[in-house]
């Protein structure tokens, strides 16, 4: 969820379908779709089909999607309190942050 | 790469229908010149022409002619199909298309003059002029198409593909199969075949995790519906 997220921020503004917001994540095949998923329905991420003709193309409609406003603003906080949170993870769980147990 | 261009050549031939003795001789031309103008020995060519007859000199200027505005609409043509322009490539193709039926035409009528007086070569040169680069034109068009089409083919998934992405689509909620199944079927189309066997294995082993996540909105939604 959060390579999602970071991959979408870097540019709030575009538009992407979820083969390419993959690869631009680093993630395998499928796993973006159940994300895309959830964060649609929190109003997070809106999504619209390639205004293309499919036939004239000879190819399915991509799905793009895009952060929403109320999305980009709520991305970057949960980011930001992911990241202020990371510290005490590392003490708490210090495995988890990458020292000796 | 030889048989290639000449399996293209045909092509615009067919679809014309110029009488075929005429059709051999203008095609046998266009080859000649997609041969020159490819493997780019046109002065090569020119300075044989030259010196083939006194009018040599004046046939490799409508020769270079001819390649040029060849190139031309060409490019043009390719640059109105990348901007998806399709007015314009319409229209090249239709300008392309008169002029190979008028000249085709013109051709066919005065084919014999041309042969029993061959001397007239400066009107021979003119009206072989237009039909070499309509031809051209065509042929390249038609040739840059089969390419083009080749290019899509190459990435065209199989049907065993996308009957695959289409089951997985099926697995997942009623209301959501239609949406899902083109969005997999898409993704097909912007992987080379050869990735398809090992995307659709991805996308097959986490389809459960889609389900589980339209599911759980399902059921959240109906809850919130309730309450």
């Amino acid at each position: 969820m959060q390579v999602v997220l970071r991959t979408l921020l870097s540019d709030p503004t575009a538009e992407v379908y979820g083969l390419e917001l993959g690869q631009a994540a680093g993630l395998p095949s499928g796993t973006v779709h159940p994300i895309l998923a959830r964060l649609e329905a929190a109003d997070w991420v809106t999504s619209r089909w390639e205004d293309i003709d499919a036939r004239a193309e000879g190819r399915p409609r991509r799905r793009y999607y895009q952060l929403s406003e109320h999305g980009t603003a709520a991305a970057r906080q949960a980011l930001a309190e992911l990241t202020r949170r990371a510290p005490a993870v590392g003490v708490l769980r210090p495995g988890l942050a990458g020292g000796s147990l | 790469m030889s048989d290639e261009p000449r399996e293209v050549l045909q092509r615009p031939w067919r679809a014309i229908r110029i009488e075929p003795l005429t059709a051999r001789k203008v095609l046998q031309e266009v080859e000649e010149e997609l041969a020159v103008s490819r493997t780019g020995k046109r002065e090569a060519a020119w300075a044989a022409a030259m010196e083939e007859s006194t009018r040599g000199r004046e046939e490799a200027k409508e020769r270079n002619a001819v390649i040029l505005e060849t190139e031309e609409s060409v490019r043009r043509r390719e640059e109105a199909a990348r901007q998806n322009d399709e007015a314009t490539v319409t229209a090249v193709a239709a300008g392309v298309a008169t002029t190979v039926i008028v000249s085709g035409d013109v051709q066919i009528s005065n084919h014999e003059h041309y042969e029993h007086h061959g001397e007239q070569a400066g009107t021979r040169g003119v009206l072989q002029r237009t039909i070499t680069t309509a031809m051209q034109v065509v042929a390249e068009a038609a040739y840059l198409n089969v390419r083009a089409r080749r290019r899509l083919d190459g990435q065209r998934p199989g049907r065993v593909a996308i009957a695959s992405a289409s089951a997985f689509a099926r697995a997942l909620p009623a209301e959501h199969r239609g949406r899902y199944e083109e969005e997999f079927r898409a993704e097909l189309y912007d992987l080379p075949r050869r990735q398809h066997v090992g995307h659709l294995c991805r996308l097959g082993s986490r389809v459960w995790q889609l389900w589980w996540t339209l599911r759980r909105q399902q059921r959240l939604a109906a809850a919130g519906g309730d309450t």
